[in-house]
């Protein structure tokens, strides 16, 4: 058992309501993040091998309590620190499940990070996994190559979208503007070869409309297990599962309806949390592409809005068979 | 990795399979029990991988198993079918969850 949880706290009185235990998706997000940080920073290797072991300790050193991360590739260990910031879109979704359960009152709570279950355990948390803990290898990629001008400044991953994929996704959320729609993003990591912030790359290859029993309304679209499983990936030709888009319906509201919902985070956090996946939110009744897209990528273990880079080819890199 | 069953079960028929994870793609071998029904293996997977088993609405997580056969075959398993009928020796199978995204709400 891990010996990590949360502390919920009312807003006002500070008062502890609930301790929870931090799920397991949560920590292997983080050690994912790690792995793939220590990649980018050339610390650990870019090679696809999974890593020998991973670690996740509590520092409870004045003031907040912080995650640190250590994973070990066999040819070099990369620890990595989290402030609790990291597990806010878990606090959230724990929270939404609480006042479902009406466990607690619905309302404003704190997060923090604490120690959960035996006091006396040991600290270090060696998480011992039945999957192995891989990423795939990186293939570089040349911002200027794909007319990326100028070339982006943000500390978020760079997304790249080719305007035919953005434009499919768009015309897939208009042919429903009373029900929401879904759409698998398949596509591939990369590693930016110009030397900018951020260097984690996400090529989305295609966004595939999803059918197959998956149904939707004007609150929710409920994705059917065959739905995802009908999607073809190839990992060896770059073809992951790179995330979910989905169009949020509300005629004439005007309010921006391009972000993720409890329900959301959810999803994301639970089947949708390696690095390089992303999570698009669609205004079907937007005029033009830029109005319409919201990305979300994973920054630092929590889920962030980030911009995104329309491009006009859909390069064919991120294939291990064609690598650039 | 192995799904756990009982002292009464060990003795009773089992059949290696691939045991796929629908976030990292990965696999691991496991034995499991060919007399068990499909619903039955669906949940010790589930357990045993410590896939989610809420949604934020603290509804139960609802997921589906597929084989993928060794020729290639992919098909969706009925939860009441015996796992000994309908999966073979170096079958993969992979839960797929269902997800619900939306619900967005103003303010």
């Amino acid at each position: 058992m891990d010996p990590i949880g949360l502390s919920l706290r009312d807003w006002d009185s500070g008062h502890e309501v609930e301790r929870v235990p931090l799920p397991s998706h949560a920590l292997e997000r983080l050690i994912g993040d790690t792995h793939m940080t220590g990649v980018l920073e050339e610390r650990l290797p870019n090679s696809g091998q999974a890593l020998r072991g991973a670690r996740v300790e509590l520092h409870e050193a004045g003031g907040e309590a912080t995650l640190e991360v250590e994973v070990d590739s066999g040819a070099g260990r990369f620890r990595k620190r989290f402030s609790r910031l990291c597990v806010s879109d878990d606090t959230q979704v724990l929270l939404a499940q609480r006042f479902a359960a009406e466990a607690i009152p619905v309302g404003r709570y704190r997060h923090s990070l604490v120690r959960w279950g035996d006091e006396r355990g040991d600290p270090l948390a060696c998480r011992s996994r039945r999957f192995a803990r891989t990423l795939p290898v990186l293939p570089p990629i040349s911002l200027e190559a794909l007319g990326v001008n100028p070339l982006p400044r943000c500390t978020h991953p760079v997304i790249l979208l080719p305007i035919g994929q953005a434009e499919r996704l768009l015309a897939h959320a208009r042919s429903s503007p009373e029900a929401e729609v879904g759409a698998c993003l398949v596509g591939a990591p990369l590693w930016v070869q110009e030397a900018i912030p951020h260097r984690l790359g996400i090529l989305v290859r295609e966004a595939v409309p999803l059918r197959h029993g998956t149904r939707g309304d004007r609150a929710h679209v409920r994705i059917a297990p065959e739905a995802l499983a009908a999607v073809p990936l190839d990992p060896a030709r770059g073809r992951y599962r790179a995330g979910l888009a989905h169009s949020h319906v509300f005629s004439n509201s005007g309010v921006d309806v391009r972000f993720l919902s409890p329900e959301d985070r959810s999803m994301a956090t639970a089947f949708f949390y390696r690095a390089f996946q992303i999570q698009i939110v669609i205004d079907p009744s937007a005029p033009g592409l830029d109005e319409a897209l919201a990305v979300f990528s994973w920054v630092h273990g929590r889920l962030e809005r980030v911009c995104l880079q329309l491009i006009e080819a859909n390069p064919d890199c991120g294939s291990r068979e064609n690598p650039t | 990795m192995s799904i756990a069953v009982s002292n009464a079960e060990e003795n009773s028929e089992s059949i290696e399979v691939v045991i796929r994870d629908f976030v990292s793609g990965e696999s691991v071998r496991s034995p499991i029990r060919a007399s068990w029904s499909v619903d039955r293996v669906r949940q010790e997977i589930i357990r045993d991988i410590e896939l989610p088993q809420t949604d934020s609405e603290n509804r139960p997580q609802h997921y589906e198993l597929f084989v993928r056969h060794e020729d290639g075959g992919r098909e969706r398993l009925n939860p009441s079918s015996r796992i000994g009928d309908v999966v073979r020796r170096g079958d993969e199978l992979e839960p797929m969850p269902e997800v619900r995204p939306g619900r967005a709400r103003i303010g």
